[in-house]
Parts: structure tokens; C-alpha cells; sequence
């Protein structure tokens, strides 16, 4: 499907699921929920908060999504402009929470050896302690790229930022990570990505 | 500089097509030689970063969790939208819904008539589409009515010498979670019953303050209650003073407030997360500003109207 049909038919159902359609806010949500987890989980660092401002995103599109018109931006940018902002209201009335924890156990639905699993649990552990350092901006352009699997075009869309910047931004984050975080040990296996998974 | 950008361009293009399958990291590598030595090891890192995320799958339960209370609130909002429209469409009844003095009993008389109609099967509700079964009940008008009335009893409890009680406040804050999950939409026949009632909470709001100074639930009740009347255009008094709650310094690793898109109030807590009965904590918070635009999460700024 090319990714013009793919535009009309996230429209299409968009459009249905402001007028209340279940099946259509169904699918949403299994679009967009693991997308989000992670998005959240780069953002926070830690998987409590993860889990309960994914769901707070959620109630809050179900109150603003009659609004939403997809001539201002595209859903996935709002949607996640929502989860940026309900990333920093929470940053700003926990602050003295520091609550943080390691990874849950519920991990990838792969068919892949344990030992692969480890090494990837590890790596993502380390590069969310790495992104941690970055300068706010970065850390925003790594989250959105890689956890929500956002392209450019929608990063600088939800960060409000030109696509060139957007670019120089993820330049900087990545060389920075890889100080941070040393040479990647090997690249897993290609995953195969879900439909639903797709930027 | 415009090195840095070109590569940075060529870096975005190899990212984009490793992450999509198109091309390995090699072909990458081979299709810019002149790049090869500088590109290779970030796009190494990006390639890396990106598949620990994706690998990641987050906890089915909370999945399932979260899914069950979206759908669910999704069918309470489309069964209250339909409850409204079949009183909207009774004309005389609306009016009378609308009486700032008779409105919150009209609101509960109005459920209470919808409620007995859907069963004598005269009004047909959202949950009719899906077998004839509706699967939450409307609350929205209901709430209104609920805090109106608890405030009124408070109200008179405090002039005959009362104090307001944990209890009290728990059950307010409670309300104005509810509210503050219900679309403004759903609020607007209720805008005048509404201005009374908040007046009166804010109140009652600052005397529980003497209970739980610069508490969390009081912080947040306010910045909704200040969220909804301005969205509705209502005519409130002036900020509550909600105790002494320590001011914390700036925080470093809060985000940075100059960013024009930023949100600039509290918002409401999910009505999944009620109050506790706990007032005698004073959690270490900042008081936050009181909202007074309607630029809060309802309508992310700078997409929506």
C-alpha cells in the first residue's frame, strides 16, 4: 500500500472514530498503543509512569479528538503532541517523585532465543540511561524517531520544528549516543514490522 | 556547518530506508563512499537504537488494561451524547434543564425520565447499536447535579459551624476529576447551574486547604474547575489560596517553559485515579499557576482551532 492510501485510510478512520465508532477507536488504539508505551517510556525512563500516562493520553484524545482536524497536522502528530504534553505536566508535578525502574519482564513476542532477548534488553537499557544525558531537544528527536517510529516530517510536526532542524537534531543525538554508548555490539536480526507498527 | 547538514541529510535518507527494510547498512555505506567512514558508525548506533525500541513489546495486561477502560469510556461518551441529543430534542424540557436554579434537580429528573424512556424502549441509545445493550451508564449530567448538591449540604454544614472533613473533600475532588474527563461539549447546556457550583467548591476548596495545605488533589481540583469555566466563558472569583505547599526550585530537568506550544496549566487527573481519603500528607509540591485560558490539553496547541 502506498503511502498516500495509507494517509486516507488512517483518515478515514480517524474520521469514524470521532464520531464514536468503537471498531474505529479500536484500531486506533492498537495502532498507536505500543507506539506511544515507547514514546512515553524514552520520555520517563521508567515503566509505572509509562503505564499511566499512556493511559491518560488515551482518555485525553477521547476528549479532544471531535476537534481534531486533520487539516493542522496529521493524527499521529497530534496524538503525540497530547503524549509530549502530558510527559511534561507530569515532569512538572513529580518532580521530587524520582521514582524509576528497570524494564518488565513482558518482553518482546519474537521468536527469538533468550539469549538474543537479554542483549536487546540490555541495549535499550542503556540507551535510555544514555538518552538521559542528551539536551531535551535530542532526547524529544530520538523519542519520537525511534521509540514512536515517527518520520521526520512528523517529529518536526509535533516538535514544531523545521524537518532540516529536526535532521541536525537527530545528527547531534546520534553521534552523541554513540560516545555515550560505545560501537553497537552487532545489529540484531532485521525485525519484520506489523502493519500496525509502522511509522 | 553546511557539512555537518549534508550529512545530516544522508544520514536521515539511510535511517529512513534501514528502518523500512529498503536497503541494508552496507548498501547504505556503498551508495555514499565518500561519507562511508562517518556515516557508518552512526548509522550503526541509529540502526541499533532503533531496533531496541521496536523489539521492546510493552506488557500485554497493561495493553489489554488500558484498552478495556478506552473502550469503555468511548461508549459512556457516545451513550451521554445520545441521552443529550434525545433531551435537546424535547424542546420545553430543555429550556427547563437550562434554569440555573432548577437545573440540577432538572438534570436528575432528566436522567431519571431518560432512564425509565430507554426502559419502555422509547429512546434509543448508543448501546442499542450493539445488540440493545448499553454497556456504561451517562453520567456526565448527573456529576454536575452530584457535586452541586454535596457542595450545597457542605455549604450549609460550614455556616451552622461545621468543619469540612476528609471525607468531604475526597468526594469533591472526586466530582471535579469526573468533570474535568467529561467533553466540554457535554457541559455547555449546564454552564450556569455550573458557575454557581464552582463558585461555591472553590470555597469550600480554600477551607480544606486548613486540612491539606498546598495538597495535590486541591491544586489539581482548582486548575480543572479554572479549565472548564474558561472554557465555558464562566465568571469566577479569583485564585484560591490552597495553603502553603513549599516552592521548589527550578528543577533542571524539567523541560524548558519558553517553548510557545507548551502547555501552561495542570490537568485534570483521570477519573481511574480518584483522591485517597489522605489529607494529612502535604506532599512537597509547586503551586502551579492558575490557568485561566483554555489552552490545555482539551486542544493541544497549535493544531486545533
Amino acid at each position: 500500500m502506498s503511502p498516500n492510501s495509507d494517509a486516507q485510510a488512517e483518515r478515514l478512520l480517524v474520521d469514524a472514530a470521532k464520531a464514536g465508532d468503537q471498531a474505529a477507536l479500536s484500531e486506533l488504539y492498537q495502532t498507536y498503543f505500543p507506539r506511544l508505551y515507547r514514546y512515553i517510556l524514552a520520555r520517563t525512563g521508567n515503566t509505572y509512569d509509562a503505564e499511566d500516562l499512556t493511559e491518560e493520553v488515551f482518555m485525553r484524545v477521547l476528549e479532544a479528538i471531535k476537534r481534531f482536524q486533520h487539516r493542522e497536522a496529521p493524527f499521529s502528530a497530534w496524538l503525540f503532541r497530547i503524549a509530549h504534553n502530558a510527559v511534561i505536566s507530569q515532569r512538572r508535578k513529580e518532580t521530587a517523585r524520582g521514582r524509576s525502574s528497570q524494564l518488565n519482564d513482558g518482553m518482546p513476542v519474537d521468536s527469538e532465543g533468550p539469549e538474543e532477548l537479554v542483549e536487546r534488553r540490555v541495549t535499550l537499557n542503556e540507551v535510555m540511561q544514555a538518552a538521559k544525558s542528551l539536551p531535551d531537544a535530542q532526547r524529544q528527536v530520538i523519542s519520537f524517531r525511534f521509540a514512536a517510529g515517527l518520520t521526520v516530517a512528523e517529529t518536526a510536526r509535533a516538535m514544531g520544528k523545521g524537518e532540516g532542524n529536526v535532521k541536525v537534531i537527530q545528527h547531534k543525538a546520534i553521534a552523541k549516543l554513540r560516545e555515550m554508548m560505545g560501537q553497537p555490539r552487532k545489529r540484531p536480526k532485521p525485525k519484520v514490522y506489523e502493519k500496525s507498527e509502522k511509522a | 556547518m553546511r557539512r555537518v547538514k549534508k550529512l545530516s541529510e544522508i544520514l536521515e535518507e539511510c535511517i529512513e530506508a534501514g528502518i523500512a527494510g529498503r536497503r541494508s547498512l552496507e548498501e547504505s555505506l556503498a551508495l555514499y563512499p565518500a561519507q562511508a567512514e562517518e556515516l557508518e558508525p552512526l548509522l550503526r548506533t541509529a540502526l541499533s537504537v532503533s531496533d531496541s525500541f521496536q523489539s521492546y513489546t510493552p506488557p500485554a495486561a497493561v495493553e489489554q488494561r488500558i484498552r478495556s477502560r478506552f473502550l469503555a469510556d468511548a461508549a459512556a461518551r457516545r451513550n451521554l451524547r445520545h441521552l443529550e441529543g434525545s433531551i435537546e430534542g424535547r424542546g420545553w424540557f430543555a429550556g427547563f434543564f437550562r434554569k440555573p436554579v432548577f437545573g440540577g434537580f432538572a438534570a436528575a429528573a432528566a436522567v431519571a425520565v431518560a432512564v425509565v424512556a430507554i426502559a419502555v424502549g422509547g429512546v434509543n441509545l448508543g448501546g442499542s447499536e450493539n445488540g440493545g445493550t448499553s454497556e456504561t451508564d451517562p453520567l456526565g449530567p448527573t456529576v454536575v447535579f452530584d457535586l452541586g448538591k454535596k457542595v450545597n449540604s457542605l455549604n450549609e454544614h460550614v455556616q451552622g459551624g461545621g468543619q469540612v472533613q476528609t471525607a468531604d473533600v475526597t468526594e469533591i475532588t472526586t466530582l471535579v476529576a469526573a468533570l474535568g474527563n467529561t467533553p466540554i461539549e457535554d457541559l455547555q447546556g449546564s454552564s450556569s447551574e455550573l458557575e454557581t457550583t464552582f463558585a461555591d467548591t472553590l470555597a469550600i476548596l480554600e477551607d480544606a486547604a486548613n486540612l491539606d495545605p498546598g495538597g495535590q488533589d486541591l491544586l489539581d481540583a482548582e486548575a480543572t474547575i479554572r479549565t472548564i469555566a474558561a472554557d465555558l466563558d464562566l465568571d469566577l472569583p479569583g485564585p484560591v489560596d490552597v495553603g502553603d505547599a513549599t516552592p521548589t526550585p527550578t528543577d533542571p530537568s524539567v523541560e524548558p517553559t519558553d517553548d510557545p506550544v507548551e502547555p501552561t496549566d495542570v490537568p485534570a487527573e483521570p477519573t481511574s485515579t480518584p483522591s485517597g481519603g489522605d489529607v494529612t500528607t502535604s506532599p512537597s509540591v509547586t503551586p502551579q499557576p492558575t490557568p485561566t485560558s483554555t489552552d490545555d490539553n482539551r486542544s493541544p496547541p497549535g493544531f486545533l482551532p
